[in-house]
């Protein structure tokens, strides 16, 4: 028989997790159905991390009317979920006091989608106590206090393992490949690559992949144009040298490049627009000078020197350009959350709320579970201890005293705590750890890793991968002298 | 807050790395009679040397080439039987400009109050992301030392088809030991019109196996999703430009990339150490003393060496000053700076005081034949049959010629041909 749940959501992005999460208050049975071997691989892991303060949406589009309320949400979201959550504010900056206008407009815009505490600022002065370095030619700023920096893979992991905490069922490595609706019952039967599952209610929040999904029960109301981003991230050396979120004048299709903090210290610039044929994150030459030379005109004296890596994201934009949240035309009960490009992350906490009333108007009863709890403990991170902390937690634990990741002071004891979370990869230490994100990007730690992560899943270190699949990272032993 | 559990203790002289210069440092310290304490935060002293098991070591000091391992023992066994106290898995967590740490050891924390410290830390691989290389992120890119420490001490070969970028020293090595191992070597890439290694490294490793070196060349992209499958080769042009069209794909699983050393400057910057934009490494005078009084460096965190007898004799030396400093406060000051001329990419110490003997190594800009490797200004000279920014130059200006220097404020170094 196949394991059987009241809803099943597929897809482990920040949209698949919230609104697991949001549905894990409630006594209800809930499995979420993910391709990849670990939450967060999709969009959620390559943007920009901006909470944005919601002024960039027309009026009266989905993406304005979850924005500004999503940007309320975080605070408690993440204080809750204990994610590093920053309001920074956001700068739009001219250079030229004609496009002032457009400012405004954009002000007037963010009003009318409820954001607080918009302001333009033009006295030179006071843009440089907020923003110290950048370019001397800006003269007019629009700013906007309440927008926020988080680490969406840290938010996403924190929601994932808050929802299985109090019940949600994760499927890792459970690729949907087909969904039938059943003939009487308000049924369906999923069929993904990890066994076969049964559903009253589905929610499709797979991405990119949200129209296959969704062809699957007949509806092809929509189809994802996917549209490639890139970024530099520079070291967390020169953190402090920009203090804000900050945007140049935005253009039809995007906010344009962005030059700000990370929520965990490092810096970024991007992301450029390059809409794609096929689906792919490879980062190219063109669109890294791109990012680049847009970043510089920003902050044209900022030391690229300390770029550490580079990455890109896939936008999901569906045709309409707006996203696509509603039962399906096609099929009862089958719920898209769909065409989530930017804001998204911003807009998760509303949206997942908004799905959780979508799913009791269909009929869902919601009955409270007085066993949940909204809180998630994280893994104790030495390098954010002082001194006694370090003593207790060094006393407590053995492998505390092991530091395996030199740059980002990761100890043993993180990394196996990661491990014992889910993490069944490199890259799933690293977003739960921050090993291998560090000056020299794995360069020490790596094979340790390979060590600690086949001792403790019981494999061979040639069955460890940095990404699951065919992502291997040893091929075979050495002949050792024979 | 000071947590009265934390024990604390006092040294003369605190060694931070245990490879080849933190050993030669804390040795010369304990031999002259000081206390001394070598942190390692590694389960063995050695540091580099001990991945490197091909041999080449110790030419200069030994006249024999031993391999990287057989050069660390004659230092660690030096070093039992001597006072020196060895902190092993031992991580320093913070590092003070009054000499004082804390660290974290295998028994919990410790602080530490020392006359003087000598950092040792050696240095780090530039990665991919510092070079830009774009394309995807699929695993099986990675610095060739990594690799070096997968094959030779853990016992796993990461790929079986292989590119390596750099035809540094540590590329070529990685590139004969992959081939021994029975990998398939498709090509090493250069971006520079010469190889950056020692000559003999380039004939050992690569010709004597058939290994195409590419220069002009570097990888312009990477292809795979989840594993390596390939990377594409560019031609450079003057500039070290990619040239548009040069491109050709080459199917491998792994690519290695020794495109440069760091050094691993962090806790000189801790300690308010000034440090040198051409190096990045501290700012050091002729006894490796940096601008914070009883802070010295030596070896690869200092400045990239290429030998190791030029490593052990600069840690001798830093072991010298660190024993002086520690014994009265106080150390001769250097107030002349060094400083490179023409085609002199950089030298090191960066000041002295023109008292006493002292070496100077130096890395020049560009290759040059019969060159004159000269202090301006004065009769100090030194021929060399063939310079190259992949190999070190390593003099000395003793007796007689430091008066020479009596009437300049600075001293500048420069590599001019002599004919
Ligand atoms: C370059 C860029 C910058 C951005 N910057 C910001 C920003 O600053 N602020 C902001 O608010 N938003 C931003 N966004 C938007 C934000 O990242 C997205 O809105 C959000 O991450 C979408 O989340 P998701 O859960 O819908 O999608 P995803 O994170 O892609 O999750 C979908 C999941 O479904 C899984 N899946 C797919 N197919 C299947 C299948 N067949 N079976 C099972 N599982 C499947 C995938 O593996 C994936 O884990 C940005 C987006 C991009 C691309
Ligand atoms: C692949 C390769 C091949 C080489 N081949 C040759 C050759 O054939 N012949 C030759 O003469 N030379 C060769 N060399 C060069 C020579 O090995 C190096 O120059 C030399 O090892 C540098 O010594 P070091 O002590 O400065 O640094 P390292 O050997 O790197 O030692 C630094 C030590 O400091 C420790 N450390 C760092 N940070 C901390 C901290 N925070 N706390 C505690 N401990 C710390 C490290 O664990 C390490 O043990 C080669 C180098 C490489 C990489």
């Amino acid at each position: 028989m196949n394991a059987s749940y009241d809803v099943i959501v597929i897809g482990g992005g920040i949209i698949g997790t919230g609104v697991a999460r949001a549905l894990s208050r409630y006594k209800i049975d809930v499995g979420v159905l993910e391709k990849e071997p670990d939450v967060c691989w999709g969009t959620t892991k390559a943007n920009s991390g901006i909470v944005h303060a919601g002024y960039d949406a027309k009026p009266g589009t989905a993406k304005a009317s979850f924005s500004a309320p999503g940007n309320k949400k975080y605070g408690g979201w993440t204080e809750n979920l204990s994610v590093p959550f920053k309001r920074l504010g956001s700068f739009v900056s001219t250079k030229d006091k004609s496009q002032l206008d457009k400012l405004e407009n954009l002000l007037e815009q963010g009003e009318e989608n409820g954001v607080e505490e918009l302001e333009i600022i033009t006295d030179r002065k006071r843009i440089e106590e907020l923003e110290p370095n950048i370019t001397e030619e800006v003269e007019v700023v629009l700013y906007a206090p309440t927008a926020g920096v988080v680490a969406p893979y840290k938010l996403t992991i924190a929601l994932f393992e808050n929802a299985r905490e109090n019940g949600v069922d994760f499927h890792f490595n459970a690729p949907v490949k087909g969904i039938q609706k059943g003939e009487d019952e308000a049924k369906f039967t999923i069929e993904s690559g990890g066994g076969n599952f049964d559903g009253k209610y589905v929610i499709n929040a797979a991405g990119i992949h949200s129209d296959e999904i969704a062809g699957m029960v007949g509806d092809d109301s929509f189809s994802i144009f996917p549209a490639r981003g890139e970024y530099h991230l520079l070291d967390s050396e020169i953190e402090g040298y920009v203090r804000r979120i900050n945007f140049p004048l935005p253009t039809q299709e995007s906010k344009g490049i962005l030059v700000t903090p990370a929520a965990e210290g490092s810096i970024i610039f991007g992301p450029n627009h390059q809409p794609l044929e096929e689906p792919s994150v490879a980062t190219t030459k063109e669109g890294l000078e791109k990012v680049l030379g847009g970043a510089m005109k920003l902050f044209p004296d900022i030391d690229t020197g300390k770029i550490r890596t580079n990455f890109a994201g896939l936008r999901a934009k569906a045709g309409s350009d707006d996203f696509v949240i509603g039962e399906s035309d096609a099929a009862d009960n089958f719920v898209n959350v769909a065409g989530i490009q930017s804001p998204g992350l911003t807009a998760a906490p509303a949206i997942s709320e908004h799905v959780v009333g979508l799913l009791e108007d269909l009929g869902l009863e919601l009955i409270d579970d007085s066993d949940f709890d909204p809180r998630r403990n994280p893994i104790p991170k030495f390098a954010e201890m002082d001194i006694d902390e370090i003593a207790q937690y060094t006393d407590k634990y053995k492998a505390a005293k092991d530091i395996v990741c030199r740059c980002e002071e990761v100890t043993r004891a993180e990394i196996e705590e990661a491990i014992d979370r889910g993490a069944t990869t490199l890259d799933g230490i690293k977003f739960r750890t921050r090993s291998r994100m560090g000056s020299c990007q794995g360069g020490f730690c790596t094979p340790r890793l390979i060590e600690i992560l086949s001792d403790k899943l019981g494999v061979s270190p040639k069955e460890i991968t940095k990404k699951g699949d065919n992502s291997y990272l040893l091929a075979e032993e050495t002949k050792k002298g024979e | 807050m000071m947590n009265s559990n934390i024990k604390s203790t006092k040294k003369d002289i605190v060694v931070v790395g245990g490879g080849p210069a933190g050993m030669a440092a804390g040795l010369r310290g304990a031999e002259e009679g000081a206390e001394v304490m070598i942190v390692e935060r590694d389960i063995e002293l050695g540091g580099i040397l001990n991945q490197c098991i091909h041999n080449g070591f110790g030419v200069e000091i030994y006249g024999e080439e031993l391999t990287g391992p057989e050069y660390a023992e004659r230092f660690t066994s030096q070093i039992s039987e001597s006072s020196v106290d060895v902190m092993l898995n031992t991580f320093v967590l913070s590092m003070r400009p009054d000499k004082s740490m804390t660290l974290l050891t295998p028994n919990g924390l410790l602080e530490v109050e020392a006359e003087a410290v000598v950092l040792a830390t050696g240095a780090r691989e530039r990665s991919r992301g510092e070079i830009r290389i774009p394309g995807s992120r699929p695993s099986g890119v990675m610095p060739a030392g990594t690799a070096q420490e997968l094959i030779n001490k853990k016992g796993f070969l990461p790929g079986k088809r292989v590119f390596v970028l750099g035809s540094g020293d540590i590329g070529l090595i990685i590139s004969r030991r992959l081939t021994w191992e029975g990998a398939e070597v498709a090509g090493v890439a250069e971006i520079m019109d010469y190889p950056t290694g020692l000559n003999r490294n380039v004939v050992q490793c690569l010709h004597d196996y058939d290994i195409p070196l590419h220069l002009s060349h570097t990888v312009t992209d990477i292809y795979g999703s989840n594993r390596l499958e390939g990377v594409e080769l560019s031609r450079v042009d003057d500039n070290m430009k990619p040239v548009e069209g040069t491109g050709q794909d080459i199917d491998v699983d792994l690519l290695l990339l020794s495109v440069g050393l760091v050094p691993e400057n962090d806790f000189f910057k801790e300690a308010g150490v000034t440090l040198s934009e051409r190096t990045s490494g501290p700012i050091v005078d002729e006894w490796f003393q940096t601008d914070v009084p009883g802070i010295f460096g030596c070896g690869n965190s200092v400045h990239i060496e290429d030998l190791v007898d030029w490593v052990t004799m600069d840690g001798f030396r830093a072991g010298d000053g660190a024993v002086a400093y520690a014994g009265n406060g106080n150390l001769q000051s250097a107030e002349k700076d060094v400083v490179p001329g023409e085609n002199v990419n950089y030298v090191v110490p960066q000041k002295v005081s023109g008292e006493d003997d002292f070496r100077f190594a130096l890395r020049v800009e560009e290759p040059m034949e019969n060159a004159d490797i000269s202090i301006k200004g004065t009769d100090i000279s030194f021929f060399e049959k063939i310079v190259t920014p992949g190999e070190m130059e390593v003099n000395e200006v003793e007796g007689e010629d430091l008066e020479e220097l009596q009437g300049l404020d600075e001293i500048e170094v420069e590599v001019t041909r002599r004919f």
